[in-house]
């Protein structure tokens, strides 16, 4: 992915997800998706597994992943932002975690969705199927998301760099509407089919947003450690 | 097979999911079997899988499965007594307010208030305010439902929720969706407000019958 950069920018779309994230094949989705949707994986019956596996074969088919990585140089992070050419991270949590990096030097900021078909197929199906499907849809774009992040911390590494962990518009205490604003006001992902409206949700549905920070030494990845809320649903501690 | 067996093996097919089964012993059913024997069959067979499910003996996908094999049944049903919509059982619409495009649990709701008998005008996900007024024109429901997943269409919503207050003083007014609690409903100014797609017949059926008993009120004052 980082090899085909040019000037901080990479587009991509129709891709299968093993060619964004060739280590996706690692992941047990039909095992997965079982338990996301409420089933007891050592109970669940032969027949509602064989129906889920097949479901979660016909969603894979309808998957064209579609992404950007844009990535501009940190400039400042005082007052509660994070500010690079072209974006604004509005968040105090955040900007306190960048605070305490040594030389912050990049936010990279990236899109992904498995595409509008994924969405397509989901619509006059049974809703049952819609169901398996919207939960394989939801395992398969985290695990995208998360295999873009490793690489992207593998790719600070091998520049001698350390990395935060990605954080997306909604995270924190970074507004949900305005900071998708921002992230796609910088990425302009509509050339590729991903567009947000002005609540901050994403279309196609199964996408996401995020933004990880480089720099030479990254003491807190997070900014869980020094928040107080403890019952958060993005805590990562 | 007898009517009774046959009606038993539908009702029993709904009830336990079993959609391929159902396919087959719908057609297996006698000529005498009337219209609303059937759906009595099947209305049965979804109400022991919703009960189920209440109980934990099912998973959400158990039921969804169920609610599936009755809309087989229904569609059967409507093939072989073509008699249009029961004009009479009140009317729903409903649909996932602008800004907003998670419809999955909207699709839910939709399904189990059609199999729970109310008619039911699905006006889908990302809608305008003005189009659910022109469902409301159209379809004259005796309640709308909205829903949404995320806070920040709260706003409009409760927007969405005054005005229909003002062009439609006598509809009901449900919310359902993640950012809801039975306080957060009432704030917004909804009449009800349902946390799972299960208990969402009973609600609308408690909310209906207190409609009722307050028009009656109202007209003897």
């Amino acid at each position: 992915m980082f090899s085909k950069l040019q000037n901080g920018f990479f587009e991509f779309k129709g891709l299968s997800p093993e060619a964004v994230f060739p280590d996706i094949a690692e992941f047990d989705f039909v095992t997965r998706v079982i338990c996301r949707i409420g089933y007891d994986i050592g109970t669940v019956s032969p027949v509602i597994k064989d129906r889920i596996k097949t479901i979660v074969q016909t969603g894979c088919k309808a998957v064209e992943m579609g992404g950007i990585v844009r990535i501009t140089t940190v400039d400042a992070w005082e007052s509660g932002k994070i500010s690079g050419e072209g974006l604004e991270i509005d968040s105090i949590q955040w900007a306190r975690v960048v605070s305490r990096m040594i030389s912050p030097r990049q936010i990279v900021c990236f899109v992904l969705t498995l595409g509008e078909d994924f969405d397509r197929i989901k619509k006059d199906t049974a809703l049952f199927d819609a169901y398996v499907l919207d939960g394989f849809g939801s395992e398969l774009i985290e695990a995208v998301a998360l295999g873009t992040e490793q690489r992207i911390t593998a790719w600070a590494a091998s520049n001698n760099m350390a990395s935060s962990r990605r954080f997306s518009p909604g995270y924190c205490d970074w507004p949900l509407a305005s900071g998708q604003k921002a992230v796609f006001d910088f990425l302009k992902p509509a050339a590729i089919g991903i567009r947000a409206l002005s609540t901050g949700a994403i279309l196609p549905t199964k996408s996401v947003s995020s933004v990880m920070i480089t720099a030479d030494q990254v003491p807190l990845i997070c900014p869980c450690k020094i928040c107080k809320k403890k019952t958060c649903d993005h805590r990562r501690i | 097979m007898s009517d009774e067996s046959g009606l038993r093996q539908i009702e029993e097919n709904v009830q336990h999911c079993n959609i391929e089964g159902l396919s087959l012993s719908l057609p297996k059913l006698g000529e005498d079997v009337s219209a609303g024997q059937l759906l009595a069959a099947l209305n049965r067979g979804i109400e022991n899988a919703r009960k189920k499910f209440k109980l934990g003996e099912y998973a959400i996908p158990d039921f969804l499965l169920a609610i599936d094999a009755y809309r087989r049944g229904t569609a059967y049903l409507k093939d072989r007594f073509p008699m249009g919509d029961n004009a009479s059982a009140p009317g729903i619409v409903i649909g996932v307010v602008e800004g907003d495009v998670h419809d999955l649990g909207k699709n839910i709701v939709s399904a189990v208030l059609e199999a729970s008998g109310y008619r039911v005008m699905d006006v889908g996900r990302n809608v305008p305010n003005q189009s659910f007024f022109e469902a409301i024109e159209s379809f004259r429901p005796q309640v709308l439902a909205l829903s949404t997943m995320m806070s920040t269409t709260l706003e409009n919503m409760e927007r969405l929720i005054a005005q229909a207050r003002r062009s439609y003083p006598e509809i009901i007014i449900f919310v359902g969706g993640a950012p809801f609690d039975p306080d957060l409903a009432r704030r917004i100014g909804a009449d009800g407000y349902a946390e799972n797609a299960v208990t969402i017949p009973e609600v609308t059926r408690r909310v209906l019958k207190d409609m009722d008993t307050k028009q009656i009120v109202y007209e003897k004052q």
